[in-house]
């Protein structure tokens, strides 16, 4: 849009049902419309439904089963929540050592790298034989997911401040840690939340992946559990809880965003949307 | 603040090493600069100025030779220098009277009586109802008040002003040059001023240093005796005209103007 036609469409009164139109019911229309095809392709070629079932089963069936998959959620939720916020920490802490040093950029990050390289399924039964099977299990492995993103962004941020920016707090007699409170870590928030829009949508997947190896609780172990007995309408049932989750902690780091970084070029206006 | 006022640069020189081979930027300069009035430095770019600004704020070191504020040899964590830099270098997550009590936080100073400071500079700069917007909402001009508003919070002993308007259009510069007038507390302030424009140079300062190409050194050192305070009017005067012509024929002479 040009920024004349955008002028245009924030002054006229017809500019707000159209924003409406296109940014809430083009987006549900399309929804409605994927799913209608794929309840019509089921019945058409009358696919069976431990293959592939119908939205409408898949709807019936969580609504019958909501109390059992709300149980699993919150236990899935609870092993996302603690994993990130562990991982965010660690990262946060590790990430401000690692710009801060040199010295220690050189022990740590190869293993880092190391680390992150390691497929982490392949690892999975290994860590249901170190830390055992339970919640833990599955916290550690949102923890392995979410952490790398974090990291890394956190030390590209807290290294690539504006060199002049630091002169200011340098030419006022500013220490060192009063440069990193007044312009480093500011100066490094947009890339921490980006990575941490990164792994925020990670941390579910962790969580699931945690369930399936070392876990007898989550959506997770019920979605292995029902694939393994053929109920598939339950285990896209559990597809959809987890895909929820998903989506809510995606928009849960968008709102993050705006209210940490509202001074930055991609936020600004962003308030009036 | 600090007591004795002057700027001391005795036998200051600076290189670099640029891919194993050392470069000779700047000097042997030295020359003292009078408490309580403003020395602008002119010179073709790469001379050094901006470095020998840099090294009487402390923020580099010379190879050679050593730079007294004061009676103090200028080293990093000096407080009593206020710097304008050539971009405004606000910061974008505080808001403009946030970003000019910067320093008064940093130096651990009453932040009562620094915002009132604060306030004030800002109206006089004609920027206090822009106070508790965003830097970002601001135009260059009015960025350039608040970095100056910034540098005078503290009431400094040392200006140190590093082509403080150069990004600005000529209209701003002009209207710029006689605001920082308004505000650089004259005869308490001892303030450098690095610019391109030599009419800049001789408007705002009492004395004119000018610089060759590198090694930078100085050619040069023009007394400004105009009254104070100065109108716009007298760049058309002929004592005005008279100087500017002076330092532009130092430029013509080494090549960096053409006549």
């Amino acid at each position: 849009m040009s920024q004349a036609s955008a002028a245009a469409a924030i002054a006229t009164p017809e500019a707000a049902p159209r924003r409406l139109r296109s940014s809430f019911l083009l987006p549900v229309l399309s929804g409605i419309g994927g799913l209608l095809l794929w309840e019509l392709a089921v019945h058409a070629f009358a696919l069976p439904s431990y293959l592939l079932p119908a939205p409408s089963e898949v709807m019936v069936v969580m609504v019958e089963k909501w109390r059992l998959l709300l149980d699993q959620l919150q236990y899935t939720a609870l092993a996302a929540v603690v994993g990130f916020v562990i991982a965010l920490v660690i990262s946060i802490v590790l990430g401000a050592l690692i710009a801060a040093s040199p010295a220690v950029e050189r022990v740590i990050y190869v293993w880092l790298v190391v680390f992150h390289a390691i497929p982490k399924v392949v690892v999975a039964p290994l860590l249901l034989v170190w830390i055992g099977f339970g919640l833990q299990s599955s916290i550690i492995f949102v923890v392995v997911f979410t952490f790398f993103p974090m990291l890394v962004n956190t030390v590209t941020g807290l290294r690539s401040a504006d060199p002049e920016l630091l002169l200011v707090t340098r030419s006022m007699g500013g220490t060192t840690w009063q440069t990193l409170r007044a312009i480093r870590l500011p100066s490094a928030m947009p890339s921490i939340i980006a990575g941490i829009k990164i792994s925020i949508t990670l941390a579910p997947l962790g969580a699931v992946i945690g369930e399936f190896v070392a876990s007898n609780k989550g959506l997770g172990h019920m979605l292995i559990q029902s694939v393994g007995s053929l109920e598939v309408p339950t285990a896209f049932a559990a597809v959809v809880v987890v895909s929820i989750l998903g989506i809510l902690t995606w928009y849960l780091a968008e709102w993050l965003e705006r209210v940490a970084i509202p001074w930055h070029a991609s936020q600004r206006g962003r308030a009036a949307e | 603040m600090l007591n004795t006022q002057d700027i001391r640069i005795e036998d200051v020189t600076r290189t670099y090493g640029v891919r194993g081979a050392e470069l000779h930027a700047l000097g042997p300069i030295s020359v003292t600069l009078e408490p309580g009035k403003t020395t602008a430095i002119v010179g073709p770019s790469g001379c050094g100025k901006s470095t020998l600004l840099r090294i009487m704020g402390g923020l580099d070191r010379p190879s050679s030779g050593r730079v007294l504020l004061g009676g103090q040899v200028a080293k990093e964590g000096t407080t009593g220098i206020g710097v304008v830099f050539q971009r405004d270098l606000l910061l974008d997550w505080r808001n403009v009277l946030d970003n000019v009590l910067l320093p008064a936080q940093l130096q651990h100073r009453d932040l009562g009586q620094a915002r009132s400071r604060a306030l004030m500079l800002l109206r006089e700069l004609g920027v206090g109802d822009f106070a508790m917007r965003q830097p970002w909402e601001l135009s260059g001009g009015m960025r350039q008040r608040v970095a100056i508003a910034r540098a005078l919070l503290c009431d400094p002993a040392f200006l140190l002003m590093d082509e403080p308007f150069s990004a600005l259009d000529a209209l701003t510069r002009d209207q710029m040059g006689v605001l920082l007038q308004r505000v650089q507390n004259a005869g308490q302030t001892t303030s450098v001023l690095i610019t391109h424009s030599i009419p800049e140079a001789v408007f705002l300062s009492d004395r004119v240093l000018v610089m060759s190409g590198r090694p930078g050194m100085i050619l040069d050192d023009i007394p400004v005796d105009l009254p104070r305070p100065r109108p716009l009017s007298l760049r058309d005067e002929p004592e005005f005209t008279a100087l500017t012509r002076r330092i532009r024929m130092h430029f013509e002479r080494t090549g960096v103007l053409t006549a």
